[in-house]
Order: C-alpha cells, then structure tokens, then sequence
C-alpha cells in the first residue's frame, strides 16, 4: 500500500536494511534511521521522536512477532520533500486483531513488562501510523512524519 | 551495567543509562528483581539524569516495579529527568500513580 504524493514530483530517497530480531540491533536500528533523517535538518526533538518511534516498531517486531527467536526484520525509509517514512516489516506470527492491539494500555505479554504502549508512543510521535498483518504470515508498520511543522516552540536546528 | 543498581539502605537507586530500551530495560528488570528478593527494600528510586532516550519499555519497567512495591507499601520515585523524559512519563500516564521529582533547575 504505497502512498504516492501526486503532487509536484519531489524527488524520493530511499534506503532500505534488513538485521535480525536481536535486541542489541535496536540501538543500531533507531541510529540508521536517525542519519538517514538527518539530510531534512530535523531538530533534535525530531529526531528523537523518530528514533522512539522507530524503536518500538522494532521492540515489537522482537518481542511479539517472532517472541525473541532470530529472524528478519525489514526497515524501509523514504525521504520525500520534508516528509519521512518509516516501514518496519517482519514475516512472524502476525497480529489477530489490529484494532484490539493498537489499544492503549493492551498487550499480551504481561509477563515481560510490557506496557501496552507501543502503538500508542508511534502515534504519539508520529504524524501518520498504518498497520498492517496477516496471522502466520508477518506484520508491516508504517509510519510518518512531516519535518519542520513546528507545533511547539521553536527549537535549535 | 553492573553499576546501575545500587541499594542504600532499604532504597533500591537505579542509575538508568544514557538510552532506556527493551534490552536495557529487562537487565535491569532482572538485576532489581534480584536485590528485591534479597533485601529489604522499602523505596526505589529511578534516576534519570543520564537518560536523553527512552521508549515505552522504560514505562513497562517503572510501572513493573511499582507493582512489586505498592502491595507492600513500598514508595517508587523519578528523580532527575529531563523536560523530555518527564514530557515523555506525563504521555504514559505513570505520573498518576509514581512521583516525579521536579529536576533539572541548570538544564
């Protein structure tokens, strides 16, 4: 489901990684996409909203998705203009129920401490979240944000 | 890691790093379990001065250690967070039920 922006052609910039659903690779995660969004001059509230919002796509991808065995997981972003867009896609056990997991405070998996809240973070920092799955097949989350909207007081660039 | 939990007393003082995430956010989970069951600890404080990035895993782990205290009277507190880290605790909601030390006059 790719969002094309028909308006005057900005020119797309894309990358793409592919890591394995290890733990000590969010870090390495969130910095990718955080250099990436770097050429939009975002400030450094930006940059952290991305990168929090990045790490709990990723979290979920580990934890719930393929419950902490090592497989693959995608990370796509495009830069179009001031806009950033974040595709997280893993080929885990999916999700049930959208609606219900996207629920604030929800999660299957008390056990670990989870707060439930990692839907409602990417769309706190966010300005955009899609999410997409297929039980037995995988997940996609997408996700993005408009650089530059200041919302709040203006910030060091 | 090892220098981040540390008991004063019957205060458990969790020196939280520079990033809260998933990772660091189950070590520590399973270090202050381990001081929990060993000792008598009354109080824990999370201090934050160090932490400029934190995901909704740090929310699991606060609360998760909340949960452990309040049936037994135990107080959890957040000392030294920074304007984002407390804007960040206000959006989850945990500041209903765990103190927020206001903090950080110089930054």
């Amino acid at each position: 489901m790719e969002q094309k922006v028909e308006q005057k052609a900005e020119p797309k910039n894309k990358m793409s990684l592919e890591f394995e659903s290890r733990a000590c690779n969010e870090s390495f995660a969130r910095v990718s996409v955080a250099a990436f969004l770097a050429q939009l001059n975002p400030t450094m509230e930006e940059v952290a909203d991305v990168k929090t919002a990045v790490s709990e796509a990723i979290t979920n991808a580990i934890i719930h998705a393929y419950d902490s065995q090592v497989k693959k997981i995608r990370l796509d972003c495009e830069l179009e203009g001031n806009v950033i867009r974040v595709c997280v896609t893993d080929y885990g056990k999916g999700i049930e129920d959208v609606e219900k997991a996207m629920e604030p405070m929800y999660t299957t998996r008390p056990d670990l401490e989870r707060s439930g809240m990692g839907f409602s973070f990417m769309e706190a920092f966010m300005d955009r979240l899609e999410v997409d799955s297929t039980p037995g097949h995988g997940t996609v989350v997408r996700m993005e944000k408009c650089i530059g909207r200041a919302s709040g007081p203006e910030e060091d660039r | 890691m090892d220098d981040i939990c540390r008991r004063k007393g019957t205060t458990l003082l969790i020196h939280l790093p520079q990033e809260l995430d998933h990772p660091v956010s189950e070590q520590i989970r399973l270090q202050s379990d381990e001081i929990l069951e060993e000792h008598n600890i009354r109080q824990i404080d999370f201090d934050f001065r160090k932490t400029t990035f934190m995901d909704s895993s740090g929310i699991g782990l606060i609360m998760g250690r909340f949960r452990r205290m309040a049936p037994i009277g135990g107080k959890v507190r957040i000392i030294h967070a920074s304007d984002r880290m407390q804007k960040i605790l206000a959006m989850s909601g945990i500041t209903r039920v765990i103190e927020v030390e206001p903090e950080r006059g110089w930054a």
